[in-house]
Order: structure tokens, then C-alpha cells, then sequence
């Protein structure tokens, strides 16, 4: 990509960036959700991507594919959010970064994955699990209750819900894993 | 490793790692076993999609204002003569990433009073976590309420016609820049005279802020109008009769009108306000975070003079230091401002306000809060400012909403320091967002 210097090159380029955005955006946002645990700051770690990229981007051409691209510019800033706000973050190291790295990108997605394939095969999954499970992930997951508040609620031990959910979260894997496969989910 | 131990640093990752003790159970788990890291990952993806599923995705920056925001971070880094601002393998200097914004007015104004929240790299963030937006709430349950202010400034001995239009800042904005070489005055018909600030769009003579900018329009008779993020504003072609009609469909704004002796009218909660007096506020919730009608409406607040306000259904004057409610549904109607004791409870996830039974009126809000961490309360009180709920109980309803609220507060403890005003009506209720 060649630096654009006159100002028909930098519409040209700023209709680029924009059509970048809307193509990678959600993936690019889902992807520091994952990342990092924590929704506001995924929020902004998926703005402060494109915004790192806008200037980026005009000085060199990224080798493959841009979603990848985007993504170790993701990782980057969650290792520099570490060191420097002392964020919450579930990979520490760069290490642990490429194995989270590596376990997304074990799905092939396409380029604009707005349409997640992984999400839907989840979506087909929780659809298939009992009420009571339902319930279960809507407390934790819709309304962000605490095991010891979805204790309280349920009337199970802390113990009892942690079991539950570990069971649950094994569950919907598998049989999310076998969706994807084009396997039938076990019962 | 024994398996107890890689459970509990499996544990250990699905609960974030939050504390140290979970931090090292994890890390050791890791360390000993690759493969558990993978799981890790495995178990978080799962989550984060478990959570976009029954939460949905947040609203995202809109392309216009990433656009906006890293040509805005472009020049910071040129005009500093450094280079490139992040390099993957090299980070920055601090000081590239941490480019001053001038201060939007309208967000010193109602947010001033909280500790402003670092933003990404460079402070700026379109949401209220949301966190901002949040949110939300910016951004949640989708669009965000938006919240408008009116300003409106009487100075007799300022001229009528404008000398204002100051020096425009970088980002100022004027229909007439495209081009200079022709430069007339601007025609009398047109409302807009200039526009500065930051990122906007413009569809005739209707404008929208974006999630964090504030914008300022100069007005044809020299009124200066700032309108806040979220704020969409109609300004139609003034008459003989009105020189300044707006039409507020949502948001927070502030007006220095020039003196005149015809009518400023503004447009808002299915009636109008006229100016009588020199300020007030006007705030309007989103109509898609309406309960119950139709047509949002706008609390009015006048801080000095007094406005007077009419719909269909009847008039009202609002003198100094008076709040009324401008909704079609109902006459406009004086309100009692809340104290803050009637805020009663707000809870770590759960956010639960109730305007005690005892001074009549109730409403309930709940919001989510984010999880514990730094800024939480700022988080919580961004993310509920996108997040109003306006709800009309109706009389027979209202014992019932009552209980419902109580049960909730059984679960919260009381804090004294509350990010809500409520606003009580005839009837009618409103949340709408601290201002400090």
C-alpha cells in the first residue's frame, strides 16, 4: 500500500480505513472480549486498534491476512494495557497470548465475521440444554451473577454452582466442538 | 500436577484470574501443562461468546468516528514530531499515547464532577463504558438515553447580529469553508452558520453528535448552541415570527442565545419551550428506551428567569430553580426534585434505585454495573447515564412496582452517594443521571 500524499489519495484512503472498520470491527471486538474479561475495556482496546492501524497501515503493508493483522495489533496493546494500567488481563505474557491466538484462529472464519460460525454452533447448543441449565447461564452471563449470588438464589453450595457451571461450560464445549466438526452433539 | 490443583487454575481462569491467589492458580496450572492453557483459552472464548449471546454486543465505535479519532491522533504524532505512535514490537513512549483533547464542554459539565476515566491510549472513547454509552450505554439495551441541556443566556447589551463566530478550532466545521473564494454572508434563511467541535453528522439542517463529541453551532441570530454527544437537533429555516426553532429528538444541549425579540423556541417531549427566561435544561430520553409512551418527554430545569412551557393539553410557567415534565401525554407539570435519601440502594452488579413510597412517586432503575475493578464506580455511573430508564407506572400499578422494588433492595446495601436524580411527577417518573 502506497502512502497517499494528495488529498484525492487520502479519500481514497480514509474510504479504505472506513471499509476496514466495518469488516473487522466485531471480530476485532470479540476477539479483546475474549482476551481480556472485561467488556468496557475490550471496548476500547477494539477502537484503540483501528486507530493504532489508521497511521500503521500507511507506512507498511501487512504480510497475510488483515482479521490476523489486526489481531497481533490487539494482542500488542493488551500487553502494553497490562504494564500500564495493571488491567485485568487473562494472558500475561506473549506466550500466552499466541496459545489464545492459536485456539482462535483453529476456526476458519470468514473474512467478515460478523456471522460467527462458532457462535451460532453455541447458540444451537444452549438452545438444546434443560431449563434449569438456561437459567443457570442467564443468571451468570445475562445478569453477571457472582457464584455466591447464584448460590443464594439456587440454594446450592458455592461448591455446588462452581461444579455445575464447570460441568455446564464442558458440556456446551463439546458439544459446540462437535457442531462445528459437523458431528452430531452427543446427548 | 494433581488434578485438583489444575481445576482450581481452571477456576482460577474462568473467574478472570481476578485476585492473586487465582493468578498464581492459574499460572501454575499453566506452567505445568501447556495443554491447560489451551483449555483455558478454550473455556474463555467460550465465555466471551456465552456472554455476547445473552448480552449482545456492545454498540460499536461507528467507522466516521475511528476515522476521526485516529487522523485526530495522526496529527497529534506529526505535529510532536515523533514517530510512529505504536509499533507492535517497539511500544511508544507514554507520552505519544497519552495526546491532551481539549476539554468538550458539554462532558466537563456533566461529567465534571467524576474522575475522568483513562480512555485506550489516548483518553478518548466513544461510550460510557461504556462504559460510557457504556453506554452504553453509551450502549447497551442498545441506543443511550441522551441527555440535552439548554443554556439559554440573555445579554442586552451584546448586539443582535453575531460577532461570534470565533476563530475556528482544527476540527471547526463551516458549510461555507468548502468555499472560501466565494464567501457571502450567509443567507438569512439559512439556521446554521458555522459548526466546530468534534465529529458529527449533517443531513439538512438536522445534526447528530457522535457517542463522545460535543459539537458548537453558531445560529443565524447569533445564538450559539452546544450540542452534547447523542444529541440529534433539527434547526429549522427561521420565520419572520420564530428566529430559532430546534427540534430536539434526543440529547443534551447547551444555548447562549442573542438577544431578540422574536421567538427561540425549542421542540422537545411532544410540546415546546419558549424563552421567557435566561436558563434552563432540558433533558430527553431516546425514544427507544421509552416505556410506555410513545413520544419521549424532557425534563425541564430552570436554573435562572423562567420558560413557559405548552403542549396540547395546557401551559406552565417554570420560574427559577423549578423542574417541570414537557411530555404529550399529560399537561406540563411542575415536579418535586428528589432528595438524595430517596435514592435508596445500589448493589456491586446491580444497580437498583428507588424514589421512596413516601413522597409519592416510584420508579425502579436497574442497571448492570461493571465488575469490580478501578473506576468501577465511574464505570457504573457512565454506563447508568446511557441506560435511563423513563417509566410511567400507572396508578393502579404503582403499590405493586413498590413491593417489587422493595424486594429488590433486599439485596443491596445503601450508598450515599447517588449517580441518579429521580424526578417525580404526577404519575410519572424519571431517572436521569447526576449532574455535578
Amino acid at each position: 500500500m502506497s502512502v497517499p500524499e494528495s488529498p484525492a489519495d487520502g479519500d481514497a484512503w480514509d474510504r479504505k480505513f472506513t471499509e476496514m472498520v466495518r469488516t473487522h470491527q466485531t471480530m476485532i471486538y470479540r476477539y479483546a472480549r475474549y482476551l481480556v474479561h472485561d467488556a468496557a475495556l475490550a471496548e476500547e482496546l477494539a477502537q484503540d486498534t483501528f486507530v493504532t492501524a489508521y497511521s500503521k497501515l500507511r507506512r507498511e503493508s501487512p504480510e497475510g491476512e488483515m482479521g490476523a493483522w489486526l489481531r497481533g495489533v490487539v494482542r500488542n496493546l493488551v500487553l502494553r494495557a497490562r504494564t500500564k494500567r495493571k488491567v485485568q488481563v487473562l494472558f500475561t505474557d506473549e506466550e500466552g497470548l499466541e496459545v489464545a491466538e492459536r485456539v482462535w484462529a483453529r476456526q476458519e472464519l470468514p473474512e467478515n465475521a460478523s456471522a460467527d460460525p462458532r457462535l451460532e454452533a453455541l447458540r444451537r447448543c444452549v438452545g438444546a440444554l434443560s431449563a434449569d441449565d438456561k437459567q443457570l447461564l442467564k443468571l451468570r452471563f445475562e445478569e453477571q451473577r457472582s457464584r455466591e449470588q447464584l448460590s443464594e438464589l439456587l440454594r446450592l453450595s458455592a461448591e455446588g454452582i462452581k461444579t455445575r457451571l464447570r460441568r455446564l461450560r464442558a458440556k456446551l464445549l463439546d458439544c459446540a466442538k462437535r457442531r462445528l466438526a459437523g458431528k452430531e452433539p452427543s446427548a | 500436577m494433581d488434578r485438583e490443583a489444575i481445576l482450581l487454575g481452571l477456576d482460577a481462569c474462568l473467574d478472570g484470574a481476578a485476585d492473586e491467589p487465582q493468578r498464581e492458580a492459574l499460572d501454575m496450572a499453566v506452567r505445568s501443562d501447556r495443554a491447560i492453557a489451551e483449555l483455558c483459552a478454550e473455556y474463555r472464548l467460550q465465555d466471551a461468546l456465552l456472554t455476547e449471546l445473552f448480552v449482545g454486543l456492545p454498540e460499536l465505535a461507528t467507522p466516521q468516528w475511528l476515522l476521526e479519532r485516529a487522523k485526530k491522533r495522526a496529527r497529534i504524532v506529526e505535529a510532536s514530531g515523533e514517530s510512529a505512535p505504536l509499533v507492535l514490537s517497539t511500544p511508544p513512549a507514554a507520552k505519544t499515547a497519552a495526546p491532551t483533547r481539549a476539554p468538550t464542554p458539554g462532558k466537563a459539565q456533566t461529567r465534571g464532577g467524576r474522575k475522568a476515566r483513562t480512555r485506550g491510549t489516548d483518553g478518548l472513547r466513544p461510550v460510557g463504558g461504556a462504559n460510557r454509552a457504556w453506554l452504553g450505554l453509551l450502549g447497551i439495551a442498545a441506543a443511550a438515553l441522551v441527555a440535552l441541556v439548554i443554556y439559554l443566556t440573555r445579554n442586552p447589551e451584546k448586539p443582535a447580529e453575531p460577532d461570534v463566530v470565533q476563530q475556528p478550532a482544527v476540527e471547526t466545521k463551516t458549510p461555507e469553508a468548502k468555499t472560501p473564494e466565494q464567501t457571502p454572508p450567509p443567507k438569512p434563511a439559512e439556521p446554521i452558520v458555522a459548526i466546530k467541535g468534534g465529529a458529527y453528522t449533517r443531513e439538512g439542517n438536522t445534526l447528530t453528535t457522535d457517542r463522545v463529541s460535543a459539537i458548537v453551532v453558531t445560529l443565524a441570530d447569533g445564538s450559539e448552541v452546544e450540542m452534547q454527544p447523542l444529541t440529534k437537533v433539527s434547526f429549522a429555516v427561521p420565520t419572520p415570527e420564530v428566529r430559532q426553532d430546534l427540534d430536539l429528538s434526543q440529547g443534551l444541549l447547551k444555548v447562549k442565545a442573542a438577544p431578540n425579540e422574536r421567538l427561540f423556541r425549542v421542540r422537545a417531549g411532544g410540546g415546546e419551550i419558549t424563552v421567557v427566561g435566561t436558563r434552563f435544561v432540558v433533558e430527553r430520553a431516546a425514544r427507544e428506551q421509552l416505556s410506555g409512551d410513545q413520544q419521549a418527554p424532557a425534563r425541564v430545569e430552570v436554573a435562572e428567569g423562567s420558560v413557559r412551557l405548552k403542549n396540547e393539553k395546557g401551559e406552565l410557567v417554570v420560574e427559577r430553580e423549578q423542574t417541570a415534565v414537557l411530555s404529550a401525554a399529560f399537561a406540563p407539570q411542575a415536579a418535586v426534585k428528589p432528595q438524595a435519601h430517596d435514592l435508596l440502594g445500589f448493589s456491586g452488579k446491580m444497580k437498583v434505585a428507588v424514589l421512596h413510597k413516601d413522597r409519592q412517586r416510584l420508579l425502579v432503575m436497574v442497571a448492570k454495573a461493571e465488575p469490580d475493578r478501578e473506576n468501577k464506580l465511574e464505570r457504573a455511573g457512565d454506563r447508568i447515564a446511557h441506560k435511563i430508564l423513563w417509566l410511567y407506572p400507572a396508578p393502579e400499578r404503582q403499590e405493586e412496582a413498590h413491593e417489587a422494588a422493595l424486594k429488590l433492595l433486599e439485596e443491596v446495601k445503601i450508598m450515599d452517594d447517588p449517580y441518579l436524580t429521580v424526578w417525580s411527577f404526577e404519575g410519572r417518573l424519571v431517572f436521569v443521571p447526576v449532574r455535578k
